[in-house]
């Protein structure tokens, strides 16, 4: 297995070797989420010629960003392609996060029942979560406060989840992306499409406010604008609407004697409000399921708020509000079919490829699906020899256990600039300076985790602005706080 | 030789707890910045007495280099090129104010650039960035009056949300809750106020929020973040805000702790 060097590949830049024009490819996926660039990471492996066009000025900006970090075992019954595609996932992550060096602990989640009647239910969700072929046990009550001593003594029953693991949704986002561009893989930011239209030979012309791209194949990973993807591909009319999720950052100075996921007792309706761990140390309390009709509203509200603090706290009763240090909210693409990768029926070569909420832990294995049903319509897609599939090791000195050989092989890793969350100079160079890199303060905080903290970047801003103006070539002022805006006005 | 004590921070509250220790043990004193003063500034007029009387006691200095990790025992320091582990009976932590979060304040609503901290303001407008036109400071941090004033002379309209603000063109009182508004860049402030005669709202356009609530003590060493912290003295009094008056007040707060330690050696 090659690694990946800074020189890229010589698939790099010669766009396609099978096309005569250059911005023509074999695929091109819509959307830089956690699936479209699972998706391109896959292709690019591969001797097919794939571009990715992502709207927003980075990728992992919709729910791939503001989800709660679970790589689940389970997440529905038995027999659908989505439960297929999580359980083909979940033994990969140890190997697929060491070679994207991407943050990930197999902790398992623990699913706490608070009466009687939750307990009766708990039972249900064992059995199919068994029928799933997937590791499930009761635990007594002694058993779960053992399991998780930070768990509420109202607790009448649990259920023990061994596989379920906690990881980076944005580090594995970017880390997809990166791979896809270090083989190659053109990838387009703010490229918004606008327009598409079939071509006489049956190929895509696919018109985005900077330019132009043809292919063969589209691949509809374009999340909650999915429907509107498709619809202009002349495709079916799918129809999606953003559900939002809110959630609340608990400080790690709680939230790291956390040993397990706290999930609450699925109800009929809703999966609840949890308690999960954060590759970070800290923890996430949500999500909210909230349907609604504007993709851009991604608001918080004070009462959703403290109710997230309340219902986290019935699960692990030590949580307070004055631990909570963020609020943020994101929108998950719902849709009538709540998991889709299959041929659009009208168009044969749109390829849909959207989740409800387990885009990440079903990644994996839904890009290898994604390439066999490419492959199977006729795409060639041969191994290619000199593709890279190891990304260089990202290490980090808030949980290094020997940041004395980090600071020896690079000076850099020795400065820190995020004091709460120990990220150092080296970190966010490597940030601004990836395949893929940060272009905003926001995008070294997807990518390393600086800000994440409990001071809310009020000591480092102002010097990883300054730090990210001098690699983007933009000035303290003008260079973008977030994907949209910028510090100054 | 005995242990160490190590103080984090070199303020005025660390340089107060070092020179207060220093006569009875070896101390050492750790800042993320390459300069003494902190948020009194490197340039302060009573720093070079302090440095000296500091040099005069044998008090060890290691400027730039940030703290990371403390288990009761020893201290895990890195800086450019070094990383040390440092052993110690006793961490003061003096590592200073930061403003309330948005998440503390209960600021709710769109996420939108524009929101930052005073801290980072204070950077930012010091190296002339041009921020905003019009700006909502909220609160009433002794970051609110600086900021407001540079902001003014620089030419943007200051609207203060709290109780005392002569510095703003406008100001409004706190609210019972607030949230900001704006999809790419902050457009507005709203607030709702719970008046006897029903709830009142009143939505304020900006280009700029800047946090700056009273202050809150910073913590970031792993295992020195809790009240209850294993041999940590934490030294980061909200009120005084003076250089003289924070420097005697840790000098109080260092010569009791050598007292009870003394006292408990004896025995």
């Amino acid at each position: 297995m090659r690694r990946f060097e800074r020189t890229q590949s010589s698939k790099g830049t010669s766009m396609s070797r099978h096309s005569p024009e250059p911005d023509d490819f074999d695929v091109v996926v819509i959307g830089g989420g956690v699936l479209g660039t699972a998706v391109a990471a896959r292709l690019s492996g591969t001797t097919a010629s794939t571009c990715l066009l992502e709207a927003e000025s980075d990728v992992a900006e919709g729910a791939s960003k503001g989800n709660a970090g679970v790589a689940v075992s389970y997440y529905g019954p038995p027999g659908t392609l989505e439960t297929q595609l999580i359980t083909a996932s979940t033994p990969r992550w140890e190997e697929i996060t060491g070679r994207l060096s991407v943050p990930y602990r197999r902790i398992g989640a623990i699913m706490v029942a608070l009466d009687e009647e939750q307990a009766g239910r708990l039972e249900h969700t064992r059995d199919e979560i068994l029928a799933c072929g997937v590791r499930a046990e009761m635990l007594t009550v002694a058993q779960a406060l053992r399991d998780e001593p930070l768990i509420t003594r109202r607790c009448v029953a649990a259920l023990s989840m061994p596989d379920e693991g906690v990881i980076d949704p944005m580090a594995l986002t970017v880390a997809y992306a990166n791979l896809a561009a270090a083989n190659g893989v053109s990838v387009r930011l703010g490229w918004r499409v606008t327009e598409i239209a079939t071509l006489d030979d049956g190929r895509h012309r696919i018109v985005a406010g900077k330019g132009v791209v043809t292919a063969r194949f589209i691949v509809n990973a374009a999340g909650v604008a999915a429907g509107r993807i498709s619809r202009l591909a002349g495709g079916e009319d799918l129809d999606y609407w953003p559900r939002k999720g809110q959630y609340a950052v608990l400080d790690r100075a709680f939230a790291q004697a956390l040993k397990r996921i706290v999930f609450s007792t699925h109800s009929t309706t809703t999966k609840g409000i949890n308690v999960v761990p954060t590759t970070h140390g800290s923890a996430l309390l949500g999500p909210t399921a909230e349907d609604h009709q504007d993709p851009g509203d991604k608001s918080t509200d004070l009462e959703t708020a403290e109710r997230l603090v309340a219902s986290a706290s019935t699960l692990v009763p030590g949580i307070t509000e004055d631990m909570i240090i963020k609020f943020f909210a994101a929108n998950r693409p719902a849709s009538d079919e709540s998991h889709r990768l299959r041929f659009d029926r009208n168009v044969s070569t749109l390829l849909h490829c959207t989740n409800r909420s387990a885009g990440v832990s079903l990644s994996p294995a839904a890009a290898d699906h994604a390439l066999e049903l490419l492959t199977a319509a006729g795409l060639r897609a041969g191994p290619a020899p000199e593709a890279v599939h190891v990304l260089p090791p990202a290490p980090r000195m808030r949980n290094c256990p020997d940041p004395g050989a980090l600071v020896a092989r690079d000076p850099q890793y020795g400065q820190i600039v995020c004091a709460c969350e120990h990220v150092s100079a080296a970190e966010i160079n490597r940030a601004l300076a990836q395949p893929v890199p940060a272009t905003s303060i926001d995008g070294v905080r997807k990518r390393t985790g600086a800000t994440y903290g409990r001071c809310q970047g009020s000591l480092c801003s102002a010097g990883i602005s300054f730090m990210t103006a001098l690699h983007t070539g933009t000035g303290p002022a003008t260079v973008k706080q977030t994907a949209r805006g910028t510090v100054g006005a | 030789m005995s242990t160490p004590v190590i103080v984090v921070g070199a303020g005025p509250s660390g340089l107060g707890c070092a020179l207060a220790l220093a006569s009875a043990l070896p101390v050492v004193v750790v800042e993320r910045i390459p300069v003494l003063g902190g948020t009194a500034g490197w340039d302060h007029p009573s720093l070079r007495a302090c440095a000296e009387r500091a040099a005069d006691l044998g008090v060890t200095f290691r400027l730039g280099e940030s703290a990371l990790r403390w288990d009761g025992r020893s201290l895990l320091i890195t800086g450019p090129g070094t990383c040390a582990t440092l052993n110690a009976e006793h961490l003061f932590y003096a590592g200073g104010l930061r403003p309330a979060t948005a998440a503390a304040l209960k600021l709710t609503g769109d996420r939108p650039a524009g929101i930052l901290p005073a801290t980072v303001v204070e950077h930012l407008l010091q190296a002339g960035v041009p921020l905003w036109r019009t700006v909502v400071v909220i609160g009433e941090g002794h970051w609110a009056g600086t900021i407001a004033r540079k902001a003014r002379r620089l030419g943007s309209r200051v609207i203060a949300i709290g109780r005392h603000a002569p510095w703003a063109d406008e100001r409004h009182d706190r609210p019972a809750a607030w949230s900001a508004a704006g999809r790419d860049r902050v457009t507005a402030i709203r607030l709702v106020y719970d008046d006897p005669s029903g709830q009142r709202q009143l939505e304020l356009a900006c280009d700029g929020i800047v946090l700056a609530e009273q202050p809150v003590p910073n913590r970031n060493i792993d295992g020195a973040v809790l009240t209850g912290a294993q041999d940590v003295t934490y030294v980061q009094p909200l009120t005084p805000t003076g250089f003289q008056a924070r420097f005697d007040d840790a000098q109080r707060v260092a010569s009791a702790w050598l007292e009870t330690h003394r006292k408990v050696d004896a025995r």
